[in-house]
């Protein structure tokens, strides 16, 4: 599951403009049903959140980045055994705080909505809301006020708290902020290292992108080692990798083909996931044909930005475009035609292997854009914006299973979207479950926690009952209309353009003027 | 919670910069995302501030100042309001400005970036040399350097 987007990081530098209205209808959230219990919490999770800062009191700097990432262990039957966490405020210091947690408590509903807490030993106590999307992994949103943050949580496997499980080729996206220029500001990392089981990485090539220095092009990886944390490595799968240029991350295994990486250098602040490499990743521009969506989030010169799309691919061209894209509350859709123009990709044959390829075409009304992209699989990786002065990331999928309708995607989803609210220079931060119950009918319902942070605070919205529509463009394969209303007291509407990437799978980017969002949407499991 | 300002080495700069293009303005750019903001395109505008809005409606959204130049008026956008706010620059009307920007086409739209405005002297950077606009909180730390190319 991917973790909060770029957009949030440099939230609270949003602008200002005129506040926007929302309904304030009284929408209860349905009762829960589904299959869903506290047993279904039971194991070892990785968890990775990132966000802002929200406790604006006594001085402290309100909306900084800041990141957690960690372990924890439920029982299943509503109790926390141990947990631990790397915790990164840049609003006190770039350098990271380990802390444990001695106990803790959950709950899960029918629904797979929950709350989790972990308590350290003096009583302090981290909460959140979540939903699982099945027993192995969920969406999480922080809620005690200190941190206004989202992400995600995957099930661990224990066998694999082992340096020599952290072995091949892994496909990385970190996102956060630099320190490195004038004033803080937006960075993403993306690329492919190469680690040997023995404590090495022993290469690999990364591209940078941030409002500093701007895009960097290919760079190589020099060797470098990693090593699992004496103390808290075969516990909670803890371990440390530091790069050559002095970039330094604690990485928590989730398992051999999965790693959540926080950055904890002097350089600024940065989290993400690195997967294995699996299938015989393309090396050749024609070896990457097929259909895809990508969903990005991030910033341009103008504020905050983010967009999804779907493309195919064939031969080193590119047949047909979708792109949505909300730059600063200027949504804009671009369609398949005359306007658009050098519409091409190719794959990195200097770094052949790597997964490393370029997408790039031209719209008439809205110019060129630039990405490069890193395959984990053969069909779905990383990518990120290459053009300077638009820094975002996201991921890319196959899009499979098309024509999409209500019919074969009826069922139960959870979501996470955030982003900025341009109308009180905020961030937004939510969680939730819906059901589009019948496929005869395109309404949906659920329920949301989650909480918007301005300059004063965090405002908390704890189980906003919601009611909304899927509304299937054609064969759904392009932009589909997608509508959420969040009953009082959060009283909003949010609009978004949906990219179906499969029966399970569905990107999220909003289309409002007065926010900026993005998000992702999963089928539960049960 | 104050931004970091510009140190009087930048004013000093400004200044040099101003001599050459000061009282120029930039001609709408064409739409080519990959070169959204370009420090090699920036100009710089000296005029009066005919007025100052912390919450315009006119994208990009947020603070925006219409400026009195001598080849006409110009509306500048310049971020984030609460960035000018933190570091106590006030902009009223009357104001005499030097604004280092420029033009960057969104669509339609070609707004005029600010990234660095002075006023007497002093100067407050809103937007990074890549054009992204800044935020206004500040690290408890220094800025480090990063090395040259990729971070890693």
């Amino acid at each position: 599951m991917k973790r909060l987007l770029l957009i949030a990081t440099l939230a609270l530098s949003a602008v200002l403009a005129a506040c926007s209205g929302g309904g304030g209808s009284t929408i209860p959230p349905p009762p829960p049903t589904g299959g869903f219990s506290d047993s279904s919490l039971k194991g070892q999770y990785a968890f990775s959140v990132s966000g802002v800062t929200a406790n604006c009191s006594g001085g402290q700097a309100c909306g900084a980045y800041a990141a957690q990432t960690g372990s924890f262990v439920a029982d299943g039957a509503g109790n926390i055994k141990s947990a631990m966490e790397d915790l990164v405020d840049l609003a006190v210091s770039p350098t990271s705080e380990e802390v444990t947690f001695a106990s803790g408590s959950y709950s899960v509903q029918a629904d797979g909505r929950g709350t989790l807490t972990l308590q350290d030993s003096a009583g302090n106590k981290v909460t959140f809301a979540m939903y699982l999307q099945s027993s192995s992994q969920g969406f999480l949103v922080e809620t005690d006020g200190l941190f206004a943050a989202s992400g995600s949580f995957n099930l661990q496997t224990a066998a694999d708290f082992l340096a020599s499980s952290f072995n091949g080729n892994y496909v990385f996206d970190f996102s956060g902020v630099t320190l490195t220029g004038a004033s803080p500001n937006v960075i993403s990392i993306i690329g492919n290292m190469t680690a040997n089981g023995s404590g090495l990485i022993t290469g690999g090539v990364s591209d940078t992108n941030d409002g500093v220095s701007g895009p960097s092009g290919a760079s190589t990886i020099a060797q470098t080692a990693y090593t699992l944390d004496p103390a808290n490595g075969t516990t909670f799968g803890r371990g440390t990798l530091q790069f050559a240029s002095g970039y330094t991350f604690a990485f928590y295994i989730v398992d051999a083909t999965r790693i959540k990486f926080i950055e904890e250098d002097s350089f600024g602040g940065s989290s993400g996931d690195g997967v294995l490499q699996s299938g015989a990743i393309p090396t050749t521009t024609a070896g990457f044909t097929g259909s895809f969506a990508y969903l990005v989030g991030g910033w341009s010169p103008a504020g905050p930005d983010a967009a999804a799309a779907c493309f195919t691919a064939n031969a080193g061209g590119i047949g047909t475009i979708s792109y949505d894209e909300n730059n600063d509350g200027g949504p804009f859709h671009v369609s398949q035609g005359s306007n658009i123009s050098s519409a091409t990709y190719a794959m990195d044959t200097t770094n052949a292997g790597s997964g490393r390829g370029t997408l790039t075409f031209t719209d008439s009304s809205h110019g060129t854009f630039q990405y490069v992209f890193y395959l984990g699989t053969p069909t779905s990786g990383v990518i990120q914006n290459s053009a300077s002065g638009y820094v975002e990331d996201g991921t890319m999928f196959p899009q499979t299973g098309s024509p999409f309708t209500l019919p074969n995607l009826a069922g139960n989803y959870v979501f996470n979207w955030s982003g900025v609210d341009l109308s009180s220079s905020s961030v937004e931060n939510f969680v939730g479950q819906y059901a589009l119950a019948s496929g005869a009918s395109n309404n949906i319902s659920g329920v949301l926690d989650g909480n918007i942070v301005s300059s004063t605070g965090m405002a908390p919205y704890p189980n906003i009952g919601t009611q909304g529509t899927l509304t299937i463009n054609s064969n759904g394969t392009n932009n589909n209309a997608y509508q959420i209303v969040a009953g009082s007291p959060l009283s909003t509407t949010y609009n978004y353009q949906a990219y179906i990437v499969d029966a399970n799978t569905v990107l999220l980017v909003g289309t409002d003027n007065t926010r900026v969002l993005a998000g992702f949407v999963s089928r539960q499991s049960q | 919670m104050h931004m970091r300002k510009i140190s009087l080495w930048v004013v000093a700069g400004i200044a040099l910069f101003c001599c050459t293009v000061m009282g120029q303005e930039k001609a709408p750019q064409t739409p080519v995302r990959s070169s959204a903001y370009d420090l090699k395109r920036e100009g710089t505008l000296v005029g009066t501030v005919i007025a100052y809005t912390e919450s315009s409606t006119t994208f990009p959204l947020g603070a925006h100042v219409t400026l009195q130049t001598a080849g006409g008026v110009v509306d500048v956008h310049l971020g984030n309001a609460r960035l000018l706010t933190a570091n106590h620059f006030n902009i009223q009307a009357g104001d005499t400005l030097r604004i280092i920007g420029e033009n960057v086409a969104f669509g339609s739209a070609t707004p005029f970036l600010a990234r660095i405005v002075q006023k007497g002297t002093q100067a407050l950077a809103v937007r990074s040399p890549r054009g992204i606009p800044y935020s206004y909180w500040v690290p408890k730390n220094s800025p480090q350097s990063r090395p040259v190319g990729g971070a890693l």
